[in-house]
């Protein structure tokens, strides 16, 4: 069993971006936690990117790149809830800038909360 | 007869160096684009029956079994016979048509990564559904390269049957 079943997992955090958990009680709130990762592109993956542009399709480097930094912020900010001692994260946003030429930032929020 | 000949040389260099790349350009990046939006389509009639909505009510009336965070994400880029035509048309000002066929890409192909992760949960629904728009190294000289990032969330829900 894998991420699926989240909700019926002891120790598993509840990830969501409504404003409650439905069918659950929200009995403490905890305050907002985050994570947040900045990356650099490769450069070797950079230039087979740039390569890949002359074609016009999807950036497989670029996409793996962020799909790994918004993993890891998203960790960050579940060890974060459950340093808190939270079992939930409600109401959680992605924010994305790029930062700098060939470096983005991924910013990861939600309130952590406690259900019953 | 001179003129004549210098009008020649022009037109063809033109063609060697601005129209010639600009049509085969053209060409190779309609091809892949074409390749894409036929993939897109067929995806989109296989998931037609698991709604997405960006208001967060769900059916009261059910009991969620689960729920989980989905996430679809996806960087486009564009050819060069798009940024071509992009930095000429910033020159003037108005409506950059080339830009919005990848940006319509980008979006269906991330929306469908999510619900491809919320049909794997058997979810019933996807709700609170945002999207979220970036462009990607942009910052180079204030030319348009064309290359964006779109990521899509939303809540996966499953109802008891």
């Amino acid at each position: 069993m894998d991420k699926l079943e989240q909700k019926d997992l002891p120790g598993r955090v509840i990830l969501t971006n409504i404003d409650r958990v439905p069918g659950r009680e929200i009995v403490e709130h905890y305050g907002l936690v985050a994570g947040s990762t900045i990356r650099a592109k490769h450069v070797g993956k950079d230039f087979m990117a740039g390569l890949k542009n002359l074609f016009g399709g999807e950036l497989t480097t670029y996409t793996e790149l962020l799909n790994e930094s918004r993993q890891e912020a998203t960790e960050r900010m579940v060890a974060q809830a459950k340093k808190k001692g939270a079992n939930a994260i409600i109401n959680i946003r992605f924010s994305t800038s790029s930062v700098a030429q060939g470096a983005a930032e991924i910013y990861v929020y939600g309130t952590a909360v406690k259900v019953a | 007869m001179d003129n004549l000949l210098e009008l020649a040389i022009t037109v063809f260099f033109f063609i060697l160096f601005t129209a010639g790349p600009l049509y085969f350009w053209y060409r190779v990046g309609k091809h892949y684009e074409n390749k894409h939006f036929a993939s897109i389509k067929e995806r989109e009639a296989r998931f037609n029956n698991l709604p997405f909505s960006p208001s967060d009510t769900l059916d009261e009336s059910k009991h969620v079994e689960a729920l989980m965070l989905v996430t679809g994400q996806v960087v486009i880029g564009s050819d060069p016979f798009k940024r071509y035509i992009a930095s000429l048309v910033n020159l003037v000002g108005g409506r950059i048509s080339v830009f919005e066929a990848p940006l319509d890409r980008a979006r269906r192909e991330a929306i469908l990564r999510m619900k491809e992760k919320a049909a794997k949960m058997q979810a019933d629904e996807v709700i609170n559904f945002r999207m979220d728009t970036m462009s990607v190294g942009s910052s180079k000289g204030g030319e348009p390269m064309g290359i964006v990032e779109v990521v899509a969330y939303g809540t996966a829900i499953r109802y008891s049957k």
